[in-house]
């Protein structure tokens, strides 16, 4: 039975947020605080309560661990605006829970005086992870569990979040199909992304006539559904040097779309910063590493990465 | 209103609960019985809602993790269906002491979650009250859908299915655990909620029982509960349009308004 009491604090935007604090014995006590940030919409315990045995493995080490539910989330206060699954893993991916992750470390230093922090989470949580660590070098390293580089969903849940260049790349593509029966057959069956549509057309009636509009060339076809903050964070956290660990489950495809969608993409870039991160692949193991023998092993590279990190502390 | 997590003392192991408090003494007492494993996480802030409604129609409630679930105590594994049964049992003792106030004590609960309700009411004297969403008769066809759950793992691990049902059985009364979507489903839970029926708890209880079917309201009420209403003179069933908000659907269900509404009718009257 490891230490665990509930713990509630105040968030910026006005909402008490309800977690659960683990704290080692003073004797191994590190400082260092792992926060374990809700994944997606089930709170803090995790799938299958995977955090509660990241926190039974941890905390013996010496690590603090705070497990804690997002504003609309869990146990703490709050609503959501959208109604869609989808919608809402968008706006986790687009990094709406940044403030609340630095409220809570905010809350910890100063209610336990902890001021480094490890920053993890599963899918969700090791996004929102990374986008609050491009802002906050409290957190000192990143022990990502299936990091995701896409956005959600299909096109009608991408649509929102589409940026500007993401948005000028499809104009030419749609104005193409104009003429095409198939893709006409398909608008009238109601199976387009209205949305997307209705926003690059938005867009395009919006700087219709500038210059640098006329410049803008019709590109691909597919939608780039990398989500747009991914790139710039991750980047942000290897160039202040601190490190990552990304363990990813065989059986999603996770790895891949973050080989395909960040690796490639940022090859130069990464050269000189290939040795600040580490991928570990589980193979078998799902999407919420189901299995006792996948938690097995992720506990175990969990353990290994994060003592050797802090064995100096 | 306020709300107080904490952590309940159970001979020693500790039970995670949210007490919310209404703003005046309360003389209604609601304990919530979350469902199983996944259906708990996906269901658990319909739940957070209704309960902050209640209070604020001063219904003190208490929600709680089984050992073995949420924030509890114990690995899901060494809990089954009785230990959950003793966990409810203690949470009515625990709303009592948490509100001297109250003299009418309903306990709530979602699938497996209205089961161990049922079961812990009949075992009890002082629980006036059950209201069963979605309620689970049957516990060995529910177990079977924990099985299909493990096949389809299977398909989406190795595209084939390398153990089927009669094997998982197998192997899950010969001792050995299986894993659901991480859950480790021992025997002994596997073999008391097989056997559960639902007519059979109803049968020792005395109170009031409002079972609530839950669906898009295009199927019949199931003949059992109807079946189950009528055995029982102080026993009701009404049909509520909902989604399965209990499973990964497509919409994020952050209250299901229809269950809250016909829940709080239902407590606005005397068991």
């Amino acid at each position: 039975m490891i230490p665990a009491r509930p713990v509630c604090f105040q968030s910026r935007l006005g909402h008490v947020l309800h977690g659960i604090l683990h704290e080692p014995d003073d004797s191994v006590a590190r400082g260092v605080c792992v926060l374990l940030l809700s994944p997606g919409v089930k709170g803090r315990v995790g799938p299958h309560r995977l955090y509660l045995k990241v926190a039974a493995r941890l905390v013996p080490l010496g690590f603090h661990v705070l497990r804690f539910d997002f504003h609309g989330l869990g146990d703490s206060e709050g609503e959501l605006p959208e109604r869609a699954l989808a919608d809402v893993y968008n706006m986790v991916h687009a990094g709406r829970y940044a403030a609340d992750t630095i409220d809570a470390m905010d809350w910890m230093e100063r209610s336990v005086g902890i001021r480094r922090f490890v920053g993890s989470g599963l899918c969700g949580g090791s996004i929102s992870a990374l986008i609050t660590a491009e802002a906050d070098r409290r957190i000192e390293c990143l022990l990502g569990l299936g990091l995701p580089t896409v956005l959600e969903g299909g096109p009608e849940n991408w649509a929102r979040l589409l940026t500007q260049q993401q948005a000028a790349a499809l104009r030419g593509s749609y104005f193409g199909k104009v003429t095409d029966p198939k893709s006409l057959r398909r608008f009238l069956s109601g199976k387009s992304s209205y949305r997307a549509i209705w926003r690059v057309i938005r867009q395009w009636l919006a700087t219709r006539g500038r210059s640098a509009d006329a410049e803008i060339k019709p590109r691909a076809a597919e939608i780039d559904r990398t989500n747009p903050r991914f790139a710039s964070a991750f980047m942000a956290i290897l160039q202040s040097s601190r490190p990552m660990i990304l363990i990813f489950a065989g059986a999603d495809r996770l790895r891949s779309q973050f080989a395909e969608h960040f690796e490639s993409h940022n090859e130069a870039r990464l050269r000189d910063l290939r040795h600040l991160y580490e991928v570990h692949v589980i193979p078998e193991a799902n999407h919420v590493f189901a299995e006792a023998a996948s938690v097995a092993e992720l506990l175990d590279v969990s353990e290994r990465w994060l003592v050797a990190r802090y064995s100096s502390h | 209103m306020r709300e107080d997590p904490q952590f309940l003392d159970l001979d020693g192991e500790r039970l995670f609960a949210v007490y919310h408090r209404s703003s005046a003494p309360a003389h209604r007492g609601v304990v919530v019985c979350h469902p199983l494993g996944e259906e708990k996480l996906w269901s658990h802030r319909v739940f957070v809602s209704l309960a902050r409604e209640l209070a604020a129609a001063g219904v003190a409630t208490l929600r709680f993790d089984f050992r073995g679930e949420g924030d509890s105590d114990r690995r899901f594994e060494d809990a089954d269906l009785e230990s959950r049964v003793e966990d409810a049992i203690f949470a009515v003792d625990a709303v009592r002491t948490l509100e001297p106030s109250i003299t009418e004590v309903t306990l709530l609960g979602l699938r497996l979650g209205a089961s161990v309700a049922a079961v812990a009411a009949s075992r009890r004297k002082d629980v006036d009250r059950l209201i069963l969403w979605d309620p689970v008769v049957d516990g060995s066809a529910y177990m079977q859908h924990f099985l299909r759950l493990q096949l389809m793992a299977q398909m989406a691990v190795h595209r084939r299915v390398v153990e089927d049902r009669e094997a998982l059985t197998a192997r899950i009364l010969g001792g050995d655990s299986i894993n659901i979507e991480g859950y480790e489903l021992t025997g002994a839970l596997f073999r008391q909620v097989s056997a559960f029926r639902l007519a059979d708890a109803l049968a020792g209880f005395g109170g009031t029982t409002l079972m609530v079917q839950i669906d898009q309201g295009d199927n019949p009420v199931k003949p059992e509960l109807v079946a189950l209403a009528a055995a029982n003179e102080r026993g009701r069933v009404v049909q509520v349009r909902e989604d399965a908000f209990w499973k990964e659907i497509r919409n994020f269900y952050q209250r299901a308004p229809e269950l809250s509404r016909v829940t709080l009718d239902a407590l606005s009257t005397s068991a």
